[in-house]
């Protein structure tokens, strides 16, 4: 979380559960960009965090929910 | 018939959890069977079904997100598939999540012209008030589009129609999309505002996440199911494995008495009997647990509950390297390693797949029950439940240690991380899940079936040959390996021929350790447990039990393993590891028991 400052993007591991998040960036191979764009995640999608404690992140996209690795989710960043 | 040549071929796609393989099953009514194998890793389902009077070939390719090239070799041999060899592509699309599907759409119409858009799940899309117009997508992409309900029946004849060949339509109008993908995405934006009406809401049962993906409520949850899913293949199994038993003991006893009649030399009824039909025999006992087996797995994963199993398990099986999914093959491994071995497909990728197939064989099955029991009771008589623990635990700790070893050795590519989708929870399917539990099952016992009747026939010529040799006593073949083998034993606390033979019968399965031993000793079964103590120590009891745990569990499992990771050299290397580990853990514990003065 240290990474964040006020009205700064941030990743999406560090997005607190219940929050709206845009997608901003995809900062990762295309291979996943491929992958996750598939899934739903891509720069402009609108994604909901459902659970983001420990372990895997659950979210919401277009109706269907996902899991995403904790590493995976901290290459994608999102809006406050 | 005029001119037919081939059936006609239809490839079902779609993404992981659109009903599929449900409509599959619709479609042919059933009557299906595992195609050849396409490469190396991946099987399709493949069935027949009649349109207009002629038969149309159907088969159902695993599920798939995309054609793109991240995906691992399932979804290569998926492309190549694509690519020809079929006269019509049927993609199938939960028409609840239409944004992801279209996408795929295009890229499908890319590649095969004729394509078929079945919108499945209409009924349940209505229920959300959810409308869709067919026409106005089928006009946008230039493809069919049907809505269909695969559970109910609804829409399939006319799916059919339009795969027959009379639709033949605009063939060869190659689709043009916008190239890049953000205009990819307007284009299915606008293409679902153009024909999507109404909204889905949020079920309730969204929030049944919440309670089984928490760890300290989903965790216990997650052990009472499978605590369930055991009892219950036991329960639900044993009437029809007790009747297939007798069965075949009865028809053994039958089919030798009537060669014994029909004046036959000895060996020939005692082949029979105790080679062929006993060989037979012992595999189909396994076919009703199996089917059981399979028949909760896939109704669990229907549910949509084996994907939050992988979510809530991925941080521990991680530390051993392997993916959450990986853990409900494991467990199910101490039911019955077959089951477990084959159980791994659920797995993504070949890498998680073999971590995890060469982890299963630790987990201590059922069939390693009764060998525990009959030492523990006669050593440790006080104990026996925490003996059976510690066994318990040691089998799956050796089993993450290979995985995480065997991942660290062999395999350089990292964990998979999870990427998955969490399909809406529903009611499974029950006739798919049947039919796909019975198809699991007729193959279990074909492949399987042919290796263990050949190594039965081998053991029972071992145990009584040479002619005139009690069955399995000293001077038959068994007793004379024994003897020889057992010196490589001796430093582990067990040096007598007697345990060697039951050793070496245990390789067909460990249900066969007991009733040799006692064979061996003279001894009926009851009275094995007093003769033990003159031969064991406790700690040799302990080693020996060990040795049992860990070894090959038995050759129906060292088959599974070539069969499902398609490579020999896997599953010979897989069994000398298992009898070097076992020894080398019976030996450290056995020596370490020693010096410390037991």
């Amino acid at each position: 979380m240290g990474r964040r400052f006020a009205g700064e993007n941030m990743m999406l591991s560090d997005a607190k559960p219940g929050v709206d998040v845009t997608v901003i960036k995809v900062v990762s191979g295309e291979a996943l960009c491929a992958r996750l764009s598939e899934l739903g995640i891509y720069e402009g999608a609108k994604v909901r965090v459902v659970k983001n404690d420990f372990g895997p992140l659950v979210l919401e996209s277009h109706g269907a929910r996902l899991a995403l690795g904790r590493g995976q989710a901290a290459k994608i960043e999102v809006d406050a | 018939m005029k001119g037919r040549g081939k059936a006609r071929r239809c490839l079902l796609v779609g993404q992981p959890n659109c009903g599929k393989s449900t409509l599959f099953n619709r479609l042919t009514c059933g009557r299906q069977h595992i195609g050849n194998w396409h490469g190396k890793t991946i099987e399709c389902a493949e069935g027949v079904c009649r349109v207009g009077g002629r038969e149309m070939e159907i088969v159902d390719l695993p599920g798939t997100y995309s054609l793109s090239p991240y995906s691992d070799e399932e979804r290569e041999a998926v492309q190549e598939i694509l690519c020809g060899g079929h006269d019509v592509a049927v993609q199938v699309a939960d028409c609840r999540h239409l944004e992801r599907s279209l996408f795929f759409t295009m890229r499908l119409l890319e590649k095969c012209p004729r394509l078929v858009v079945a919108l499945n799940k209409c009924d349940s899309a209505r229920q959300c008030g959810m409308g869709i117009d067919e026409r106005r997508l089928s006009e946008k992409f230039g493809a069919q589009f049907i809505l269909v309900s695969a559970k109910t029946g609804e829409g399939v004849a006319r799916l059919l129609s339009a795969c027959s060949p009379k639709a033949g339509g605009k063939p060869g109008r190659k689709a043009t999309f916008p190239k890049s993908l953000v205009e990819r995405r307007r284009f299915v934006k606008e293409a679902i505002e153009a024909s999507v009406s109404g909204r889905r809401q949020e079920g309730a049962m969204g929030r049944l996440d919440l309670l089984f993906l928490n760890p300290w409520i989903g965790i216990p949850l997650f052990i009472a199911a499978m605590w369930l899913v055991f009892q219950a293949t036991f329960a639900l199994s044993a009437p029809a494995t007790e009747l297939i038993d007798a069965a075949f003991s009865a028809a053994g006893a039958e089919a030798a008495a009537l060669l014994a009649n029909a004046g036959a030399p000895d060996w020939a009824a005692s082949l029979v009997e105790n080679g062929i039909v006993a060989g037979i025999g012992s595999v189909l006992v396994f076919a009703p647990a199996i089917f059981v087996l399979f028949f909760l797995l896939y109704a669990m994963e229907d549910t949509g509950y084996l994907a939050r199993i992988a979510v809530l398990l991925d941080g521990l099986m991680g530390k051993a390297g392997l993916s959450g999914k990986a853990a409900m093959p494991l467990i199910l491994g101490f039911g019955c390693n077959v089951p477990a071995i084959m159980a791994t497909r659920i797995l993504d990728s070949k890498e998680d797949r073999l971590a995890a197939m060469a982890a299963v064989p630790f987990m201590s099955c059922a069939a390693r029950l009764p060998v525990f029991t009959v030492f523990a009771g006669a050593f440790f008589a006080s104990q026996q439940g925490a003996v059976l623990l510690f066994l318990y635990l040691f089998g799956a700790a050796s089993g993450l240690l290979t995985a995480f070893a065997f991942r660290g050795v062999f395999l350089h590519s990292g964990k998979a991380e999870l990427a998955i989708e969490l399909p809406d929870y529903q009611v499974p399917s029950w006739g798919v899940v049947a039919s796909q539990a019975w198809l699991q099952t007729g193959e279990f016992a074909k492949r399987a079936g042919t290796i263990i009747l050949a190594c039965s026939v081998l053991v029972w010529f071992l145990a009584s040959m040479p002619q005139g040799a009690d069955y399995g006593s000293k001077g038959s073949y068994a007793g004379m390996l024994g003897s020889a083998i057992s010196p490589v034993f001796a430093p582990l606390g067990f040096g007598d021929w007697q345990s060697s033979v039951s050793l070496m019968f245990g390789l067909v399965a460990k249900e066969v350790v007991v009733g040799a031993m006692a064979s061996a000793y003279g001894a009926g079964e009851g009275e094995l447990s007093a003769i033990l103590s003159s031969h064991f120590t406790p700690l040799s009891a302990i080693s020996f039990m060990v040795f049992v745990l860990l070894y090959v569990p038995c050759i129906a499992t060292i088959v599974a393993l070539k069969k499902e990771s398609g490579s020999l050299l896997f599953a010979a290397g897989a069994a000398v590891y298992y009898v070097l580990f076992a020894w080398v853990a019976a030996f450290i514990i056995y020596n370490a028991g020693l010096a410390l003065g037991f």
